[in-house]
């Protein structure tokens, strides 16, 4: 019964009674001191709850999230027609997928092989981008190394890790690539991890180390398995197979990674050191 | 996509953004997840039906994305703290102050709510929306809307009492008489 009571309460409060109902409850509210005092439960975490949240609403959206709404990429997106974003890194996917359906201790011994075995650490090999037509609008492929271009490149030069890099493809669809962490590598060189999140469900995560003015390798993209969702659910990547890159990452690192501030000051320097 | 369902989708940002902060209670995290929302509705938009609320169709693609990080637990990259919040808003005296102390102390509240119980605050107690307007989004029965509201409203009125520092000051003023 209390149950009930305490559900009427809140719903006088909401205002989500007839006319009716709200009429008894006014009249018992008004001889029940002990109801008055319930009603403070729902009164309080309504109005003032909502109060707080207030200031969050005048904030300025994002430019980038704006224009892919208003699909204004898509207009300006003729020289990707013959790139399409769509079919991203299709090449890499393939060799990538054939990797990850064999046994998961293999392909950590097989990358842990790589990066102890060689310091520069090159985890593709250029024999498996013999058909360079499917190359795409991320990844170009200049003698011999994998290098990031477009917004993969602009996101790796410009923005810090935890933000996102928002790009349609030639659909209009959203693409995203956020940088996930920073740190230096045992060449000294500035290294990145990041994800790049296609629409239905696409998602990959690299491994880029800057080599020189605004260039950066890649030494690693692959594709992550998406957990199986349902319709309309976000498909994040799974743990194990970050697991696969994180290890990676944990091996090439020398030090810790970067802080958000020192990050933030590299990036104004274009990646300067002091 | 209709130029109009786009106009909508931008005019209904702020909302989904205060969803998405009340969700997350980090502001890099709404930030990113109010990105996915409208990524997976721009991707799927096939799937909405004409007629039926835009809106509560993107409170639920956000609160099943919300939901599936929760899930997988992968959560990294830097984030922001409400302080830095407020640094985006603005600073104009005492009523910012209030402001962020109250926005402080209540999103600590509802961080401690079960997922179920924080997406109905947050739906009805800070957005406005009706019991069956909720209901729609979360496609659960009005019944079971009500008691899980319940339960998280004399959580959270427990918590008031317990964390206030308006209530602290006052019970001070009390005792000093």
């Amino acid at each position: 019964m209390a149950k009930e009571v305490d559900e009427m309460l809140m719903a006088f409060v909401d205002g989500e009674l007839g006319a009716d109902e709200r009429k008894r409850v006014e009249e018992a509210l008004s001889s029940n001191p002990e109801l008055r005092e319930r009603l403070k439960v729902f009164e309080a975490t309504r109005e003032p709850i909502a109060r707080a949240f207030d200031s969050l609403m005048p904030l300025p959206a994002s430019d980038d999230l704006v224009k892919l709404i208003r699909g204004e990429e898509q207009a300006r997106g003729g020289a990707r027609d013959q790139a399409a974003a769509g079919q991203e890194p299709s090449v890499i996917s393939q060799m990538f997928g054939r990797i990850f359906h064999l046994n998961w201790g293999l392909v950590f011994a097989l990358f842990a092989m790589f990066l102890v075995g060689t310091s520069t650490g090159w985890l593709i090999d250029s024999q498996m981008f013999s058909d360079r037509s499917q190359m795409n609008t991320l990844l170009t492929y200049q003698d011999d190394n994998l290098l990031a271009r477009g917004s993969l490149a602009r996101a790796l030069e410009t923005v810090r890790s935890g933000k996102k890099l928002m790009q349609d493809d030639r659909d209009g669809q959203g693409v995203s690539i956020k940088p996930v962490v920073t740190f230096r590598d045992h060449q000294h060189r500035f290294c990145r991890e990041y994800e790049v999140v296609y629409p239905l469900d696409r998602q990959f995560s690299g491994l880029a180390c800057r080599a020189n003015e605004r260039t950066w390798q890649v030494l690693v993209h692959v594709p992550i398995a998406p957990h199986q969702a349902a319709q309309n659910d976000f498909a994040p990547a799974s743990g194990e197979d970050t697991q696969l890159l994180d290890a990676v990452v944990e091996r090439m690192m020398a030090g810790e990674a970067l802080a958000a501030e020192n990050e933030s000051a590299l990036i104004e320097r274009n990646w300067q050191a002091d | 996509m209709k130029e109009d369902v786009r106009q909508r989708m931008i005019e209904f940002l702020p909302r989904l953004r205060r969803f998405a902060f009340s969700l997350t209670s980090d502001w890099d995290q709404s930030e990113d997840l109010v990105q996915d929302t409208y990524v997976r509705a721009l991707s799927k938009i096939d799937q909405w039906q004409v007629g039926t609320s835009l809106e509560s169709w993107l409170f639920r693609i956000a609160q099943n994305l919300w939901k599936d990080g929760l899930k997988a637990k992968k959560v990294r990259g830097s984030t922001t703290d409400i302080g830095t919040v407020q640094d985006l808003i603005g600073t104009d005296g005492r009523t910012n102050m209030e402001s962020r102390l109250t926005l402080n102390a209540v999103t600590k509240m509802i961080e401690q709510l079960p997922a179920d119980q924080r997406v109905l605050i947050a739906l009805v107690c800070i957005d406005g929306l009706s019991y069956k307007e909720a209901a729609d989004v979360l496609e659960t029965p009005i019944g079971t809307v009500m008691s899980r509201l319940c339960r998280a409203r004399q959580s959270l009125y427990s918590m008031i009492n317990e964390q206030s520092p308006v209530s602290e000051s006052t019970k001070l003023e009390n005792r000093r008489g």
